[in-house]
């Protein structure tokens, strides 16, 4: 991943939905034929629990500019409390990728809820803003070139 | 009594009792200012059990190990019964191993010992500036140390604390089955941890720049791993082949990757032990990224590791008021 | 061959002359960890240590190196490492730990191209040991703290000035092509110096017989008692200049794929497990095991020596002070009609 900023360069984001709101979110942003940023590769995952943060490192390392998890708003969980503990890994992994110098907009966390398909398009509107803000990501691509 | 002679005499009760099958211990070590592990199984032994200030490692790395049979054996022997000398840190480390079911409490015996920091070998040579500590005498908190042109210093022992031990609050287990001696107060560090703040002052830049340059001098021995008592998979992350999650470990992504994902596998779990510090043999600062698990496992859910065997781990739970203050809201 | 000798304050030019000619390399202190790497000048190089933390293997076996490359079509091999090197003050103990790797990478029935490579391009200036430490026990390897094996140029500090003694061709050629360094004559001391410093070798093993006593230790139930503190870290391997044991591993590239050898250690978990897997050494003991005999037992019957030159990483770097010396003094100390049983 090359350190300076050049012309060439749109940010590769990584999001991962929720399959109950988030994603839903995402599909009626599309149906309504709403217009956001095309830089995201969505990731459908059962509940915002599932993601590890294991996963939002690999994404990182194999060479995204950005990550977002997106899952259901709190209390509306289809697995009762999936998003819950995710919240507590999420603040946890936020303010450690932050005092090891990852850039608190490289990873984003978010809820969408199906019903929020405006939502999510000014979401990633703004994930794809902040991300073209800060540039490239610091983080040496590993494994693929 | 002195401390060791207690160990000595309560070791060989538990074992000519036939309470346990082995005591885990210190031995006196081959180099200066440094003790090694050992394993008693008979009271005939127990003289060669020590208690000092050298008794640096966190002995509850071998309770997964002593929990877990040979893989290859049809039918495995009954798990043993281990008595287990323990420090504060050590102490605070079987209790998370208990709750994570890596050692049953049944077969445990926990001997709590009073501790008052332990001295590093590594941590002389810096401050006196000398290639090898020959040898070292401790009386009164003052510590005779001999270098390897034959000088001989005088330094208060506080100078040779291990870095874990200045910042320790929890000088001794808070679970266990017998006590040795009497065991020291929770007690604030001895200094405040001037390093780690300066770090956190830093702009994300230089925090960047600084992790980068840390984990550039690694050589994946992996050593930190193997000497965590919390690193007890079967299979680590960074050794998995489908997925292969970190790559060969020839670019420095791969490197990076691999201390976020162990460094962070310790949140919420980490009792700052320094285990992983001193087992680097390249001298990774890494408590400066761990320090930062323990402080938020504390700051974001008031939890502090290995203190109760009945508090959930924090990460396993959740609270209705939970922080949100990190969520994006893009409206 | 000619001694001659060269004055410390002039160490800055030399360096500066040697490396318009060739790439140098040397120890660097940080932290007091001590490494090789590049040197750019005289004030990077850290000369007064008693050894280096980790061995200057890594110069010739690195931690990484892509073999060859699969860009979706062909198949390329990486460059051979032709670049002509200088490596200055690393210790006779690891200039001998080369001539024991010659033993696997470079013989008869294998040259590694990569190896061979690097080990002809590259000029070995050695500096003798006067401060050996008492974790170091070259001696009882059959090494010295002035040994020469392996050396192409032998240095020793005399204080104000570096004793200079070419012992190959290629080291001979070295000290005449930067003469002007060096003044001819120098009358040096070297026998009563080295013999100063092997006599402040501390440890009096001779492991000359522990070859024959491991012989017919395989099923001794001992491995399980003296292997019970290893946490397996491979710390050791890591350090240790004649450990060479590596893995061979696919990297995934943009197009196609890199074949990559990387540094591996028997005291792995994932070390000797098989794809299906079977692991033939499935505890902690029978990879011990496996590490003594390879360095003690096997090595020496396949090229007479021990796999072992006494440099003392091991010893010093052991997270929990198991102690080869204390091991091997033990195996020496049964008797042994009971080892050969």
């Amino acid at each position: 991943m090359p350190q300076e900023t050049n012309n060439d360069w749109t940010p590769k984001i990584v999001a991962f939905l929720c399959n109950w709101c988030s994603y839903a979110g995402a599909d009626l942003a599309g149906v309504s034929r709403m217009q956001y940023a095309p830089n995201v590769r969505i990731i459908r995952v059962p509940c915002s629990g599932r993601v590890s943060p294991m996963h939002i490192l690999s994404a990182l390392h194999r060479g995204a500019d950005g990550v977002l998890v997106s899952g259901c708003h709190p209390g509306d969980c289809h697995y009762i409390s999936g998003n819950l503990v995710a919240r507590r890994k999420f603040s946890m992994l936020k303010t450690f990728l932050e005092h090891v110098g990852v850039e608190p907009e490289r990873v984003q966390f978010s809820w969408v809820s199906a019903s929020e398909g405006a939502r999510f398009a000014s979401l990633m509107e703004k994930v794809v803003q902040d991300i073209i803000r800060i540039g490239p990501a610091r983080m040496p691509a590993g494994v693929v070139d | 009594m002195s401390v060791q002679d207690d160990i000595r005499q309560t070791a060989g009760q538990l074992l000519a009792d036939g309470k346990v099958d082995l005591v885990i211990g210190f031995a006196e070590g081959t180099l200066a200012m440094k003790a090694a592990p050992c394993f008693i199984t008979a009271a005939d032994d127990v003289e060669q059990l020590v208690w000092n200030s050298f008794c640096l490692n966190n002995l509850a790395v071998y309770l997964s190990r002593c929990f877990t049979p040979d893989p290859q054996l049809r039918e495995p022997p009954p798990p043993p019964k281990v008595a287990v000398i323990v420090k504060g840190c050590d102490g605070r480390s079987v209790v998370g191993l208990i709750k994570e079911q890596q050692a049953p409490r049944e077969n445990l015996t926990i001997i709590a010992v009073p501790c008052d920091g332990m001295l590093d070998a590594d941590v002389a040579r810096r401050v006196l500036g000398a290639e090898e500590i020959v040898a070292a005498d401790e009386v009164d908190g003052a510590v005779k140390i001999t270098d390897e042109t034959g000088k001989e210093t005088t330094v208060d022992r506080k100078e040779l604390l291990a870095e874990a031990c200045r910042f320790c609050t929890h000088r001794a287990a808070a679970v266990y089955d017998q006590t040795i001696g009497e065991l020291p107060a929770d007690a604030d560090p001895l200094a405040p941890d001037d390093q780690f703040e300066a770090y956190c002052q830093k702009p994300t830049a230089d925090k960047w720049r600084q992790f980068c340059s840390e984990i550039s001098k690694c050589v994946l021995c992996k050593a930190c791993r193997s000497a965590c008592p919390n690193c007890y998979c079967r299979t680590c992350f960074a050794d998995q082949t489908r997925p292969n999650w970190m790559g060969s470990g020839a670019k420095l992504g791969d490197v990076i990757f691999y201390h976020l994902g162990r460094l962070f596998h310790q949140a919420g779990r980490c009792v700052d032990c320094g285990a992983c510090v001193r087992a680097c043999p390249v001298g990774v600062d890494l408590r400066t990224f761990t320090y930062k698990l323990v402080e938020d496992a504390e700051q974001l859910f008031d939890f502090t590791p290995g203190l109760d065997l009945e508090q959930a781990p924090p990460l396993t739970v959740f609270a209705p008021g939970d922080s949100e203050n990190f969520i994006t809201d893009p409206e | 061959m000619a001694d001659s000798k060269m004055a410390k304050a002039k160490l800055g030019e030399f360096l500066a002359a040697v490396s318009a000619d060739y790439e140098v390399y040397g120890p660097k202190a940080d932290n007091g960890v001590v490494t090789f790497g590049r040197i750019a000048s005289a004030d990077e190089l850290a000369l007064t240590y008693s050894n280096s933390t980790v061995s200057a293997k890594e110069l010739f076996l690195p931690k990484t190196e892509t073999v060859y490359e699969f860009d979706g079509e062909n198949f390329v091999d990486d460059p051979l490492p032709e670049q002509k090197r200088v490596v200055l003050g690393l210790r006779p103990c690891d200039c001998r730990a080369l001539t024991l790797l010659d033993g696997t990478f470079d013989c008869e029935r294998v040259q590694d191209p990569f190896y061979v490579t690097r080990r002809a391009n590259t000029v070995l200036v050695a500096l003798a040991c006067d401060r050996p430490l008492s974790s170091c026990f070259c001696t009882a390897t059959g090494g010295d703290p002035y040994g020469e094996e392996g050396v192409d140029v032998l240095l020793s500090d005399e204080g104000e000035s570096f004793l200079a003694k070419a012992v190959t061709d290629r080291g001979k050629d070295f000290l005449e092509q930067y003469g002007k360094f060096f003044s001819g004559k120098a009358a040096g001391k070297w026998a009563e110096r080295a013999k100063a410093a092997s006599g402040k070798m501390t440890c009096d093993l001779s492991l000359a017989e522990v070859s024959q006593r491991l012989d017919g230790l395989f099923e001794d139930d001992m491995w399980e008692r003296v292997s019970q503190k290893c946490i397996g870290c491979g710390t050791c391997s890591y350090l240790c200049p004649t450990c060479y044991c590596f893995d061979l591993i696919d990297d995934k590239t943009a197009t196609g794929v890199k074949k990559i050898r990387r540094w591996d250690c028997c005291m792995f978990q994932s070390f000797a497990l098989h794809a299906s897997g079977h692991d033939p050494r499935p505890i902690t003991a029978a990879r011990f095991r496996q590490k003594i005999m390879h360095k003690f037992n096997y090595h020496p019957q396949r090229c007479g020596l021990n796999s072992c030159v006494g440099c003392g990483r091991c010893v010093r770097a052991c997270p929990v002070n198991l102690d080869i010396r204390q091991l091997l003094g033990d195996i020496l100390a049964a008797a042994p009609s009971a080892a050969s049983e």
